[in-house]
């Protein structure tokens, strides 16, 4: 079981790395290793605090939680008739988040990726006005979440639609620390125009067992503070 | 005592029989009216002002249209009492041709910093690149800005010079290019060689995906081939990527066998001259 809470003097294998909490002379210790043994990251725990290893929406790699979309490549892509709607099953990418859990409170203690996976960017738009986003291709065949995207073409033409660009705000994860199942949000894209649309994001559909993935503090705070800024709808003026 | 103040009352009341009522009410008019324009013009022109440059320049310049339009409505008062205001005009044209001359340096770095702010290149905490001084703005201001340089020097640049210089913004754009020029032996493997570069960027997370990466072969030099290597980074992340993938990608050329040529001196002895040539 690779998800859920580490308990005191257990470890977890994760991503290629053994993730684990012991007691030592220095208090609760939280450790990354490597396969070979050897610590590449080690913070202190204090007392009263759990340690959850969960999926996480992936905008905390590879900047740090600075990035505000998720650039989607299809690898098939969808001919929309005019008029149509379609609905298809993504894969969708997620972080690996270590989070200290104490009184409602959660805070980020390390991030790593699934394995073998390498968190990519891309810029959506131009160079000057658009947007960086997190990179994820559907043709990747390691860890990834279960996802959908609904497609609402209401034009009286075709639609080809090769990338969806969504929102951070209202990505949410749910995850099964049984069967390891990780669904993501799905998200609805709306045509504006044979190369343009808007694109949101709804909860998933999850089943009994799962969890949602808590929001951690610093997420919580941005949000607030940006407001509207950091939109929970994109619209894709780019090309779709 | 008593004579000192008979004398000046008398020379006030020579002064006032000089100028009829109405000369004395216009100029007073002319001079009322001079301070309800200028303190209009003084508010207007600070609101304007502050919304597009900063609160410095605003003050500043609102308090030099307050005293223009004051000295103008007390040189009109003057010529309505029916004193000859030239020799005022005259003088202040000399003191102005002074000033002008004295402050000259002043009075253009003041413009260009006028117009810097109005035009704005940059922002303070921007990194730029000024003339070949590289460095992230620290402070605009009135008459100078300053760069706190890469190394953490800070450098004052007149606003004059700055505004002649020109201005690289390295934080306009998103993301920003790093190119390599690696000069491989012709007989290399180019495609190997291009394969080995695109993985390492597949690989780097900084390197982004769109805009795409560019690897080929251009340019054959005195050093044999240049195998050139385009990827974009973010803006801010630039410095970090170029250097950690230039190090990556020569380490896996060589690793692969693909020579990274050095530069080639071709040197030529020349039999019993003892001399050294080179072409």
């Amino acid at each position: 079981m690779k998800f859920g809470f580490i308990s005191e003097g257990g470890e977890v294998k994760v991503s290629g790395r053994i993730l684990s909490l012991r007691s030592s002379s220095e208090g609760l210790l939280y450790e990354r290793m490597s396969e070979g043994g050897e610590v590449e990251f080690a913070a202190r725990v204090g007392e009263g605090a759990r340690v959850l290893v969960a999926p996480y929406p992936p905008f905390l790699l590879p900047l740090q939680g600075r990035l505000n979309c998720l650039y989607v490549r299809l690898s098939k892509p969808l001919v929309l008739p005019p008029g149509s709607k379609m609905s298809v099953p993504i894969t969708l990418p997620y972080d690996i988040a270590i989070i200290a859990s104490s009184r409602g409170s959660y805070i980020l203690i390390d991030t790593l990726p699934p394995e073998g996976m390498t968190p990519k960017m891309a810029v959506y738009g131009s160079n000057v006005e658009g947007v960086l986003c997190r990179f994820w291709s559907t043709s990747w065949g390691g860890e990834s979440a279960r996802g959908e995207l609904v497609v609402d073409n209401p034009l009286e033409t075709q639609v080809v639609v090769t990338r969806v660009v969504m929102p951070r705000r209202g990505f949410t994860i749910y995850y099964n620390p049984v069967s390891e199942d990780v669904v993501a949000s799905t998200a609805v894209m709306n045509i504006k125009d044979i190369d343009a649309a808007e694109v949101s994001l709804r909860p998933p559909e999850w089943g009994e067992g799962y969890s949602e993935v808590p929001t951690i503090e610093r997420d919580k705070r941005l949000f607030e503070t940006l407001g509207a800024l950091l939109p929970a709808r994109i619209e894709m003026m780019w090309g779709i | 005592m008593a004579a000192d103040s008979l004398t000046v009352v008398s020379t006030l009341s020579s002064i006032v029989e000089r100028f009829t009522a109405w000369q004395v009410l216009g100029a007073l008019l002319i001079l009322a009216a001079s301070v309800i324009i200028g303190v209009v013009a003084r508010s207007r022109v600070y609101i304007y002002l502050s919304k597009r440059a900063s609160r410095d320049i605003a003050i500043i310049i609102s308090r030099i249209s307050f005293y223009t339009i004051i000295l103008l409505g007390i040189l009109g008062a003057l010529a309505q009492l029916g004193v000859d205001i030239s020799i005022f005009l005259v003088a202040g044209g000399i003191v102005g041709i002074a000033l002008g001359i004295a402050s000259q340096t002043v009075a253009s770095n003041l413009i260009a910093g006028v117009f810097l702010y109005m035009e704005r290149p940059f922002r303070v905490g921007d990194p730029v690149i000024i003339g070949g001084i590289g460095g992230v703005v620290y402070d605009i201001s009135i008459l100078s800005s300053k760069i706190l340089r890469w190394d953490g020097v800070m450098v004052r640049i007149p606003n004059e010079s700055l505004f002649k210089s020109n201005i690289e913004v390295l934080n306009k754009g998103l993301a920003r290019r790093v190119e390599y020029r690696i000069p491989v032996r012709e007989s290399s493997d180019f495609e190997k060689a291009a394969d080995i570069a695109i993985k390492a960027i597949e690989e780097e997370p900084l390197a982004l995906v769109e805009p795409a990466p560019q690897v080929f072969v251009d340019n054959l030099g005195e050093r044999g081939a240049e195998l050139v290597v385009r990827f974009w980074a973010p803006s801010d992340q630039w410095f970090n990527a170029k250097i950690k993938m230039l190090r990556i990608i020569t380490e896996r050329l060589l690793a692969a066998g693909i020579e990274v040529t050095p530069p080639k001196r071709l040197v030529r002895l020349e039999s019993g001259s003892g001399e050294e040539s080179q072409p």
